[in-house]
């Protein structure tokens, strides 16, 4: 899938809540949660939605942030 | 008259007994998706005497039979709804994180073709696609 060259969200620091990127990825987890996937597919998803958004951030910066907001999150 | 989950269950092979005809009826009425309590509570109001235990290997035993789908909604318990046999995928936006259900027959096709053709009998999948719609796309290329 091609991706954005640089971030679409402006540079990602793990304590910001209001990444721009944030409603898609918790939509992408909380509608496949809907749908009845597990928990680990809705995750992956949800990663991947983030990963496109930032392709600058590393794989654990990625998994870290993406499993804050999808689950430790305030704003679903 | 049978319900859809009995007739199934019968092309199934399985042996039908009047308990697991009850349970049968009560997934195949749900408009909901039941955990195991609310079937068998569901249950116990036609048949008084079956058993929770009763429920759980019925369960079970559809869900083997592949003729009842368990669903996992994240709060810790098992759900189930007949298996309509309504096969679908998912394509998520990653611009915005929707969720679009589609279905493919060709899709299908390819995916058993490619099992037969390497020596196997497809029996699961999974399969989510990632895109963008090709109008921001389009833009953003301009841009």
């Amino acid at each position: 899938m091609s991706r954005p060259t640089a971030s679409a969200c402006g540079p990602l620091t793990l304590e910001e809540d209001d990444c721009r990127c944030r409603r898609a990825v918790t939509r992408a987890f909380r509608e496949l949660r809907g749908c009845g996937q597990p928990d680990r597919t809705a995750y992956d998803a949800a990663l991947a939605v983030f990963r496109w958004h930032h392709p600058e951030a590393s794989v654990s910066e990625a998994r870290e942030t993406v499993a804050a907001w999808v689950w430790d999150g305030v704003a679903h | 008259m049978i319900s859809r989950l009995e007739q199934r269950c019968l092309e199934k092979g399985l042996k039908m007994t009047e308990q697991r005809r009850i349970i049968s009826r009560v997934l195949s009425d749900a408009a909901d998706h039941p955990d195991v309590e609310q079937v068998y509570h569901r249950a116990r109001v036609l048949d008084p005497n079956i058993s929770i235990a009763t429920v759980y290997r019925t369960i079970r035993l559809f869900e083997e039979a592949n003729v009842i789908d368990r669903l996992d909604f994240g709060d810790g318990r098992a759900r189930y709804e007949e298996n309509r046999e309504e096969h679908h995928h998912h394509l998520i936006d990653v611009s915005n994180g929707e969720v679009i259900e589609f279905k493919s027959e060709e899709l299908e096709r390819l995916k058993e073709k490619i099992a037969r053709e390497l020596g196997f009998e497809l029996i699961g999948h999974r399969l989510e696609l990632y895109g963008v719609p090709l109008a921001r796309k389009k833009r953003e290329d301009r841009e």
